[in-house]
């Protein structure tokens, strides 16, 4: 796990394909102990990323969702207050002093530790994954300036918590809100965007074993056309993955217009949008006409297919 | 062929570049960690190189879009002659009809120079624009000293320029000479001392303030403190320039 070359082969095996950039990104995070702030447009693999750092590296992976309201208690810890309150009841009748049953309560068995304080109390450097980290309000980005910062917890019952070994932290946004310039100082930024074709046949193959390469193909290039598109929500690469596989169920090794209509939901998820597409079907249309089988009208083709259902193609 | 000698001084000079003209936010915290960044890949590695400084030094999306190209200018200046598809832009605006004194001087020093002869036969797309008439106005000629060894001749410019079939409209009599100082006024003025002027004269690169001229400009004039023209300097890097043309 040293140099950008090795991180995008460990990646790759596990199905995730980043390119030289996005790798020796991820080769710097590692080096410097910095956080990564990673934006891009929703379902590029930002998330996917840092699953698949933590198994690559071979630690947990602690994920911080975040959400409009989340606050510092439910990212860092809680007490088990009705395991508080059963434990006092019941240690009533022990005669023990009031400091003493203090003690008792207040002590680890009782904190429900929420990922922020999880991820440095950890015995191996674990990621940290912070997830849209936009959708938080800014007194929350606040706080995080200053965890970030510190690596350290302070709980008034149990004192203060430093951090054994400092989590790798990956930070993503979607840029529904701008985040402070505090926050991305602190941060290394990396800008993730869709794939390219290419990069976007790549990523069908990888994760999509056994899938047509012309459908591939297909698949990759209608979604370039969709994401230039003024779409409310542009499909990602999940969705792509998503349709290549319902594709896959219904046994097709093309796409013409029938499967497109059959499972278009996998790839537009807004009605709107299903207006949107047909407006502009022209754009659309080369892609699908252009398959051999939209005239065979249903045949296997010769080149993908041997009438098997499908053939593995290798991976490039 | 990187501008500076060292690591640390090319590196701070691209971070004042991205700063400047760009409007990276850039501190001393982000160019510490370019600068360990730097440490942990292979530095023969061009895109190894930039791909571990994009996401130290850049702070947002607009800041990602335009390093790469911030990247290339600063540490990959353009070669010679390579500006041709920049050049129509300018050339085929109906609607312009001064040609930057820049490309006036290109075309001049190409028609000068005999190994430049390719750059010549190139060239006929000149005849296309028209070229401004020089700016002589009669308070020039009267400021105009007898031929001294810092001034260009008009009669030699028009030759040259002749030979695009543009002859220039010429204000005054033909053999008139104006100072070379206010002949390319588009060319931002390097001072320069009298040990390095001597240099300038017998070809030696010399370098300019990277906070006077852009790194972007092609050429610059070098000027003594008295304000004799020393030479014309071609960019060769970034606040690097050999001179093109000695008087």
């Amino acid at each position: 796990m040293t140099d950008a070359a090795t991180i995008r082969e460990r990646f790759r095996e596990r199905a995730f394909i980043a390119d030289e950039a996005f790798a020796t990104a991820l080769q710097i995070m590692l080096a410097l102990e910095k956080p990564l702030l990673i934006e891009g447009p929703a379902g590029v693999g930002k998330t996917e990323s840092a699953k698949v750092l933590a198994e690559v590296l071979g630690t947990r992976l602690i994920r911080l969702q975040c959400y409009e309201g989340l606050d510092a208690i439910a990212a860092l810890y809680e007490w088990n207050y009705p395991r508080q309150m059963l434990h006092a009841r019941l240690s009533e009748s022990e005669g023990s002093s009031l400091e003493e049953r203090e003690a008792q309560i207040f002590s680890e068995r009782f904190l429900l530790k929420r990922p922020l304080l999880e991820s440095i109390t950890e015995a191996q450097s674990p990621v940290l994954l912070i997830d849209e980290v936009d959708r938080a309000d800014e007194a929350f980005e606040a706080f995080l300036l200053e965890m970030l910062a510190e690596w350290q917890v302070t709980i008034p019952e149990l004192g203060t918590i430093r951090a054994r070994h400092k989590p790798h932290v990956i930070l993503t946004s979607n840029r529904t809100r701008e985040l402070s310039d505090a926050l991305r100082r602190r941060c290394l930024f990396v800008w993730l965007p869709y794939p390219s074709l290419d990069q976007e046949i790549d990523i069908l193959h990888a994760r999509v074993p056994g899938l047509a390469e012309r459908l591939a193909h297909q698949i990759a290039s209608l979604m370039q056309v969709l994401r230039g598109l003024p779409l409310r929500k542009a499909p990602g690469v999940a969705e792509s993955l998503d349709w290549a596989l319902a594709l896959m169920s219904l046994h097709r090794d093309h796409l013409d217009a029938r499967a497109l209509e059959q499972t278009l939901g996998c790839v537009l998820k807004v009605h709107e949008d299903h207006a949107v597409m047909n407006a502009h079907h022209t754009a659309l249309e080369p892609i699908l006409e252009g398959a051999p089988g939209a005239l065979e009208s249903g045949g296997h083709s010769r080149e993908t297919d041997f009438g098997f259902g499908s053939v593995s193609t290798p991976r490039r | 062929m990187y501008p500076f000698a060292s690591l640390p001084e090319n590196l701070i000079a691209f971070c004042a570049v991205l700063r400047r003209d760009h409007g990276f936010r850039i501190g001393p915290g982000e160019l510490h960690d370019a600068a360990r960044a730097l440490e942990v890949v292979d530095l023969s590695d061009e895109h190894a190189v930039r791909h571990a400084l994009r996401p130290t030094l850049s702070g947002t999306l607009h800041d990602a879009t335009v390093f790469d190209q911030a990247f290339a200018d600063f540490f990959f200046p353009r070669p010679f002659g390579d500006r041709h598809d920049q050049r129509p832009s300018v050339r085929r605006d109906p609607e312009s009809d001064a040609v930057s004194s820049e490309e006036r001087f290109e075309q001049e020093r190409r028609a000068r120079s005999p190994v430049d002869a390719d750059a010549v036969d190139v060239a006929p797309e000149a005849p296309d624009g028209p070229i401004a008439p020089l700016e002589t106005t009669d308070s020039d000629l009267e400021e105009a000293a007898p031929l001294a060894h810092d001034e260009f001749n008009l009669e030699y410019l028009a030759e040259v320029l002749t030979q695009y079939g543009q002859p220039p409209r010429i204000v005054g009599a033909p053999e008139a000479v104006i100072p070379a100082a206010q002949l390319l006024p588009e060319f931002p003025a390097e001072m320069v001392d009298a040990l390095t002027a001597g240099q300038i004269r017998n070809g030696r690169d010399f370098r300019v303030s990277p906070f006077q001229v852009r790194p972007s400009g092609r050429f610059v004039k070098a000027v003594t403190p008295e304000g004799q023209l020393v030479a014309i300097g071609e960019a060769r890097l970034p606040h690097l320039y050999h001179p093109v043309l000695v008087l």
